[in-house]
């Protein structure tokens, strides 16, 4: 059940990266457009956006185990985002909000420049997280250890006897490399 | 090694411990602001004392400046000067209807962006286009420009009285303001946005009840005046 769950906010935090992005990058650019601020210095808030998603990609292609079967980090991700996605939401659509009316555009700048700051904060930290639970993945490393896993029997031969019990060398055995957990 | 893995683990499970928090923090106080603004307060605004109060204000008005004809006034002030004064009135009158009033007539809800448009029209029609633009020559009355010895008695409480309109709403301006920031700055006085909403209610009613007063006593000298009875 946990594992079902873990996929599904494993999954679920990507896609939510991405909307949350494309939707962050819209109303930061047209804010500074609106200030008529140069577009190239909000750039600055999109840089934790593009950190996680490397991250993200990173813990993907290399099947990171303790990044991606950490629940409670892939919960937090994805309420990061409900947050975030809550807060553009109410950016374009409420209208109880009087600076929305005041302003007369169709989107609420001055709410959502409030979200900014707590935003990156976030994405930083859940970058540094991500970072963290990699270096802890490395004691992850599966350790080899030789296991006799098949023996030849025609080699058989009996050493000794111990106590009435035959001491028996199956000569040289042929061995595998098994991965075990550490 | 070991020891400095559990380190690692715990100051990152408490770092994502902290962005969760934060993350429940802004959430909910946001959800909660979310509704918050969407209270209303419950009142029929076509029945409402303070209401019924200025448009009985400015049925005055428009009965007291009714009987005037230029053609048939004799008193102190020139013909013009009259009919100057009449148009001001009318103006005036026609500004209190103004289409904000008018389509609030039907609500019985009044939201926070209702009492927002109700004080915009406040400044912007009433202050504005009424007083501001029709009825600041009453603080300009000297001897030379009007022969009236009750505009002159009266000049300097018109003026107070006119500085007083000006100032009326523009606290409430900074607090409706507010409630666009889900950091709602409660106060003591408005403990919720509820409270705001009905406060800024009768506050911005009130100042309209201001503005016909003052309108209704020009108008109360005006009809005096075309009937002869100062």
């Amino acid at each position: 059940m946990i594992k079902v769950i873990n996929g599904i906010f494993s999954f679920l935090k990507v896609i939510l990266l991405l909307v949350t992005f494309v939707f962050t990058f819209f109303i930061i650019i047209n804010m500074y457009r609106r200030l008529e601020k140069n577009v190239m210095d909000s750039f600055a808030n999109f840089i934790p956006f593009f950190l996680l998603f490397t991250l993200f990609a990173i813990n993907i292609i290399f099947r990171q185990k303790s990044v991606n079967n950490c629940l409670f980090y892939n919960i937090t991700c994805c309420l990061v985002f409900a947050m975030l996605l809550f807060s553009i939401y109410r950016t374009f659509f409420d209208r109880n909000m009087v600076v929305m009316i005041r302003l007369g555009y169709d989107i609420n700048f001055n709410y959502f420049a409030d979200m900014i700051a707590p935003m990156r904060a976030m994405l930083y930290i859940l970058s540094v997280s991500n970072v963290l639970l990699m270096v802890e993945g490395i004691h992850y490393e599966s350790k080899k250890k030789e296991v006799i896993d098949k023996t030849d029997f025609s080699k058989k031969t009996i050493e000794s006897t111990n106590n009435g019990v035959n001491v028996v060398n199956f000569g040289k055995s042929i061995s595998k490399t098994k991965k075990k957990r550490g | 090694m070991e020891f400095f893995k559990q380190y690692l683990k715990i100051i990152n499970y408490a770092m994502i411990g902290l962005v969760f928090s934060f993350a429940c923090f802004y959430l909910f106080s946001n959800i909660y602001h979310y509704f918050e603004i969407r209270k209303d307060f419950v009142t029929n605004f076509s029945t409402q004392s303070l209401v019924l109060d200025f448009q009985k204000k400015m049925s005055n008005v428009s009965q007291n400046i009714s009987n005037f004809n230029a053609n048939t006034y004799h008193g102190n002030l020139s013909a013009n000067q009259m009919q100057s004064i009449y148009h001001n009135l009318e103006s005036c009158t026609k500004s209190f209807q103004n289409t904000t009033i008018k389509s609030m007539m039907e609500k019985d809800r009044i939201t926070i962006i209702d009492v927002y448009q109700l004080r915009e029209s406040y400044e912007n029609d009433i202050l504005s286009s009424c007083i501001v633009n029709n009825l600041y020559w009453t603080t300009l009355v000297t001897p030379e420009t009007y022969n009236s010895a009750y505009l002159l008695n009266n000049k300097n409480m018109m003026q107070l009285y006119f500085n007083a309109l000006l100032d009326e709403t523009s606290y409430l301006k900074k607090d409706l303001l507010n409630n666009s920031s889900y950091f709602y700055n409660t106060s003591i006085a408005s403990s919720s946005i509820k409270d705001t909403t009905k406060d800024g209610f009768y506050e911005v009613m009130g100042a309209y009840g201001k503005a016909a007063s003052f309108v209704e006593f020009v108008s109360e000298w005006f009809r005096n005046e075309v009937e002869g009875t100062l």
